[in-house]
């Protein structure tokens, strides 16, 4: 099928029209983040036909995600494989023309110097603050628009920020809620047509700043609350900050902090625990070696998986892992250290 | 009358239903919520009595020109909206 029968009637829309896909098609997105809006916003973006994604996500496909992430299937789960890894073979199979590049990564300021290439968008498809302020402060330094987009319950928040432009993340939330406060779709629960409406008003945003139509992204926070039916985009919501850290006196502090060594995920009983800079480990060796400490030791071509002290361990190449069935930070460092030891 | 609604983050925390007040400015209407619910103001405001910094309120859509300053004369505005950063997703 040619590539014009395929995107005709995106074409056949005049403000995107044939400038606007070949436009489409000459982009490349950063999406950090494959859950549920990160799932959307690829499903949504590699069909409307952009050249190439590059996709980070450092989690695994869990049955409790196949609710609302589109892109996983019971097979995933079952594998506990990579997000970043599985969305990319759903994508490859609903366009096997688009450059799909999966990082089953944390994505850190480190990671932007390391991407294939210069990303034409950024868009937040991540479920924590920290790496949304990484991704904003990177977006403002480097001056590419980025789409922040949250949801936790019914309820959902999005903002298009066009760096020089518009006011950044950090002048409408200088800073994160304290985590005892903050809702996440585990405590508060989450529901998939609140997921669509975010991610709808994001590739809205998004499939308008790549075709290059800056002039009609939204200006404003997109808010909603699909079980209250309040659908709402308010202009004045938000006004550039003079004092910004970001994008008034450019100190970006998200990109001076180190990444925490172990840190407990989004309300779940699962760490993840980052190697010591520079560590080597080699996944064949350490899965013979725990063959005999360890129980269902299984390897894939991105990740160990077993279990150890009623704990289950999933090690990725490079030595970053996840480990479920522990509730703090200190204890899985210890075990951590005590079954992969990758210092 | 003003009309002040919480988001549904805040109520998970500490009841706040809906409620109208008389104010003029977003100050004296937060207090009157306040007044309500006790509990709510350490939610919405921090010890300096400023609007803490993950929270956004909104004046009919607009957002306060300052987060110190609640003086802010509400004219006739008709809701405030308090809302809350969401960071799942
Ligand atoms: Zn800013």
């Amino acid at each position: 099928m040619s590539r014009d029968e395929r995107f005709s009637r995106q074409i056949r829309f005049a403000p995107l029209g044939r400038a606007g896909q070949e436009r489409l098609a000459a982009s490349t997105v950063l999406l950090v983040g494959a859950g549920a809006l990160g799932t959307h916003l690829a499903d949504t973006l590699v069909r409307a036909g952009i050249g190439r994604l590059l996709l980070f996500d450092r989690d695994v496909v869990e049955e409790s995600n196949l609710q609302r992430q589109v892109l996983f299937t019971e097979a995933h789960a079952r594998a506990g494989a990579a997000k970043a890894v599985a969305a990319a073979e759903s994508l490859h199979a609903i366009d096997s023309r688009c450059r799909v590049e999966a990082f089953a990564e944390e994505f850190v300021p480190a990671s932007f110097g390391q991407l294939p290439c210069r990303p034409d968008l950024i868009l937040d498809g991540t479920d924590n603050f920290p790496t949304r302020y990484v991704l904003n402060d990177l977006a403002v330094r480097e001056r590419i628009p980025w789409v922040y987009g949250g949801a936790v319950g019914a309820e959902g928040m999005a903002m298009a920020i066009l760096p020089g432009h518009t006011p950044c993340l950090r002048c409408l939330i200088p800073k994160a809620p304290p985590t005892g406060e903050q809702a996440t779709c585990e405590t508060a629960g989450i529901l998939a047509p609140v997921v669509q409406m975010v991610t709808a008003f994001q590739s809205a945003q998004a499939l308008k700043i790549l075709s290059g139509r800056h002039e009609d992204v939204a200006r404003g926070v997109f808010v909603v609350d699909v079980w209250k039916d309040s659908y709402g985009l308010y202009l004045g919501a938000a006004t550039r900050d003079p004092a910004c850290a970001s994008c008034g006196s450019a100190e970006f502090p998200a990109l001076r902090e180190q990444p925490p060594e172990a840190v407990k995920l989004c309300g779940r009983n699962a760490v993840q625990v980052l190697p010591d800079p520079g560590a080597r480990i080699d996944l064949e060796l350490l899965a013979r070696h725990l063959r005999t400490a360890a129980a269902e030791v299984e390897l894939s071509p991105y990740l160990l998986r077993f279990v150890a002290e009623n704990c289950r361990f999933t090690v990725f190449r490079g030595g970053r892992a996840l480990l479920f069935g522990v509730d703090t930070p200190e204890r899985a460092r210890v075990l951590y250290d005590r079954y992969v030891g990758a210092r | 009358m003003v009309r002040i609604t919480f988001t549904e983050n805040l109520v998970r925390h500490v009841a706040c239903p809906e409620i109208e007040v008389e104010a003029g400015t977003v100050g004296e209407a937060l207090e009157q919520a306040f007044r309500h619910v006790p509990a709510l103001r350490g939610y919405v405001l921090d010890d300096q009595g400023e609007v803490r910094k993950h929270v956004i309120v909104l004046i009919d859509g607009q957002g306060l020109a300052d987060r110190a300053r609640l003086g802010q004369p509400l004219g006739g505005a008709r809701r405030i909206h308090v809302l809350q950063a969401l960071s799942g997703g």
